[in-house]
């Protein structure tokens, strides 16, 4: 991708989130049509100790770790929009891509023996379109960067 | 270019220990070591990239010997140090004092393939009970090469006397009723042509393949 800076990703703000879990529904519903919580490409978690949520989803990194490792070569970076997506058809199901992403955001579909991954719903994605709160926003890199160094310097003060 | 950056600091920094090196993709490192200069690596790796994250180690039982492969994300690049242990040695040494992550994998090798860990911070079992059986360990092959039992005499016979068939007590006694030596002057009975023979079987790892023990002169496995 040319810009990366403009490149469209999403954000997560734990301080809005009501932990309904509409993302998980709209993403499973939209790719699998069911309305199942495993099958979504993100999950909203809560951490007992800390009493906060926090959502585990693909930030669609300018340097992608998991198409660096991947061995078939079925991860890549759209170059116009910047989304990273897994082929699945070349997809060999060795979950590489699963050990080596920090956040483990793909995930392993075992009815087509291949992983899979946030796709960004082809430009719109359902999460952001059906989070009640706008905890999940999308929004450009150069603005989310921002987000989240914000956020962290925060939680380290 | 990141890629050749890492492979030319690993060069310099440990030397003659790198033993094969391959780039098959943009960001993606095999580095082949020796298994002693494991740690050593690891450290240069921190030293110069403080934010190394550590992935996983995959360990492969491979018959004669163990395949410990450790994989690294420096600088969006993923690292994969390789090193091979025999099987009889069956240890490993631990990183977990250098990247504290790799804890928890070790304690997990230790206990599926029942190798020992040195030096590892706080050994105990992940998620076999404490009192599993020490020689049923779930992901442990037996130590096997690939031949198989009916070749395991002949490939003996061959790298260590150069003779393909042993003789039998029977052809023995024929051979000493008819007047004969016990056995028939092969062509490998000169020291010379042994050295000979020794060399090629050396240069083409055939004692390696077969996992030949040639202190014992005989297969690592029977």
């Amino acid at each position: 991708m040319k810009n990366l800076k403009m490149q469209k990703v999403l954000i997560y703000d734990p301080d809005k989130c009501t932990g309904c879990r509409y993302c998980e529904i709209a993403c499973a519903y939209y790719h699998f049509k069911t309305f199942n919580f495993e099958r979504a490409h993100l999950h909203v978690i809560f951490d007992e100790e800390k009493r906060a949520f926090e959502a585990i989803y693909c930030h669609h990194c300018d340097e992608p770790i998991c198409a660096a490792a991947c061995p078939s070569d079925a991860i890549s970076k759209d170059e116009e929009t910047g989304w990273v997506r897994i082929n699945p058809s070349v997809c060999i199901g060795c979950k590489t891509c699963i050990v080596v992403c920090p956040l483990s955001a793909p995930w392993f579909n075992e009815t087509f023996h291949v992983s899979m991954k946030c796709d960004f719903c082809n430009g719109e994605p359902q999460c952001a379109r059906f989070c009640p709160p706008q905890a999940i926003r999308v929004v450009t890199r150069e603005e989310a960067l921002k987000f989240s160094e914000k956020r962290y310097l925060e939680a380290s003060t | 270019m990141r890629a050749k950056k890492i492979i030319e600091y690993m060069r310099q920094e440990l030397g003659p220990d790198v033993l094969v090196v391959s780039a098959p993709r943009d960001r993606r490192v095999f580095i082949n070591i020796r298994a002693e200069a494991l740690r050593k690596a690891v450290e240069a790796l921190k030293r110069k990239y403080p934010a190394l994250r550590f992935m996983t180690i995959s360990t492969v039982d491979c018959g004669l010997h163990f395949e410990f492969l450790h994989h690294f994300h420096v600088d969006g690049v993923v690292i994969t140090l390789r090193s091979v242990k025999p099987k009889e040695e069956n240890l490993l040494e631990s990183i977990a004092d250098i990247v504290p992550a790799a804890n928890f994998i070790e304690r997990e090798i230790a206990e599926l393939f029942g190798i020992k860990v040195m030096n590892h911070p706080k050994m105990r079992s992940l998620i076999l009970t404490e009192d599993w059986a020490e020689d049923k360990r779930p992901l442990r092959k037996p130590l096997r090469g690939i031949l198989p039992p009916q070749a395991r005499r002949v490939a003996e016979s061959l790298i260590s006397m150069g003779c393909v068939a042993p003789i039998s007590r029977f052809i023995e006694r024929r051979r000493e009723a008819a007047g004969l030596p016990k056995t028939p002057p092969f062509a490998f009975t000169d020291e010379e042509n042994m050295k000979e023979l020794h060399g090629i079987i050396k240069e083409v790892s055939l004692s390696e393949k077969v996992g030949f023990d040639w202190e014992k002169k005989r297969l690592r496995y029977r």
